[in-house]
């Protein structure tokens, strides 16, 4: 850049920053105002947002207490009707049904169990198994002997 | 950041003014370019801050000149644009307050004179050279920043800072002191 045109530069410098400060009271106190709505704008905007945050944080724990309430609570007054009705039915036929009733924690465990016995094939096979059989029985017999 | 914006807030006036011939619309833009920088920014390291709020004002600039361009073509038909269509303006109180700064008329009036010369040089730019020209000389950005800033190659940059530094020393050969 020659010296002629660094000269100009520094002379329209000098007028658009005169023109800056000469600005009229009007346009100058425009100017803060908005410079200072749009700090205010910003400044509140999170405000908003933490009571957005708070709102959510007090209404998540309730909400997960109305669901549980809701939905835990009769499961689990069902759960000890039901388990209680088993226990009963089986405490008057044997004390071994009760035992298993009792221990058993679920009414939905305990059916499947049952039928996890009933439908066991090792079972059949065992019964089924004459050699097996005749082998228990004279282990017994030793035992008992 | 208000430190940062006062010292920015009457040079983008300017220069929107420069760009628009329109104090109003010079404000508005000013506004605009003061939230969404606020906005979008005011997290970011304060070193970045001066490119940063010349570029957002460099886009609500575009943005008013592509409006202004779609008012044009088709205003005529669909009366947007006219005055009667704008809201009216409730007058603000401070436009009635007399400007406290001490100098005299004479030197107002010198100032105003040729200030008048250089703002006409500068509004007859092509809007381009006119804003390149801002960016460099009075802002002090480098040839890479301004590009950035106006979305343009360093070449572009160079080549409309060279064209209008050669309009306007034609232009006001007959101004200068």
């Amino acid at each position: 850049m020659s010296t002629s045109e660094e000269k100009f530069i520094t002379e329209i410098k000098k007028q658009l920053d005169e023109s800056v400060d000469n600005l009229d009271g009007a346009t100058r106190s425009r100017l803060n105002r908005m410079r200072s709505q749009a700090l205010d704008f910003h400044d509140a905007k999170p405000r908003t947002d933490r009571i957005w945050l708070l709102t959510g944080g007090a209404l998540l724990p309730a909400l997960t207490l109305a669901l549980f309430v809701y939905f835990g609570i009769p499961r689990q007054h069902v759960h000890d009707q039901q388990t209680s009705q088993v226990a009963a039915s089986h405490q008057e036929t044997t004390s071994a049904t009760y035992d298993l009733a009792v221990s058993t924690p679920s009414p939905e465990l305990l059916d499947t169990e049952n039928l996890k016995i009933l439908m066991s094939t090792e079972e059949l096979e065992m019964l089924s198994d004459l050699d097996f059989l005749t082998w228990l029985t004279h282990e017994n017999d030793e035992v008992g002997g | 950041m208000e430190t940062f914006l006062t010292s920015v807030q009457g040079r983008a006036f300017r220069m929107a003014e420069i760009a628009t011939k329109s104090r109003d619309d010079a404000l508005d833009i000013v506004q605009d370019t003061m939230y969404d920088f606020v906005r979008r920014y005011r997290r970011h390291d304060d070193k970045e801050w001066h490119p940063l709020f010349f570029r957002v004002l460099q886009n609500k600039i575009r943005d008013w000149y592509r409006r202004t361009a779609i008012r044009r073509r088709f205003g005529g038909w669909l009366s947007l644009g006219s005055k009667s269509a704008e809201p009216e303006r409730t007058e603000d109180p401070f436009d009635q307050v007399a400007d406290s700064k001490g100098k005299s008329p004479e030197h107002n009036l010198e100032l105003q004179d040729s200030l008048n010369h250089l703002s006409n040089a500068l509004k007859n730019l092509p809007h381009k050279q006119q804003q390149v020209f801002l960016m460099r000389a009075w802002e002090g950005f480098s040839t890479k920043e301004t590009a950035t800033i106006m979305k343009c190659s360093a070449g572009t940059v160079k080549t409309h800072y060279w064209r209008a530094l050669n309009t306007l020393q034609e232009k006001l050969k007959d101004h200068r002191s």
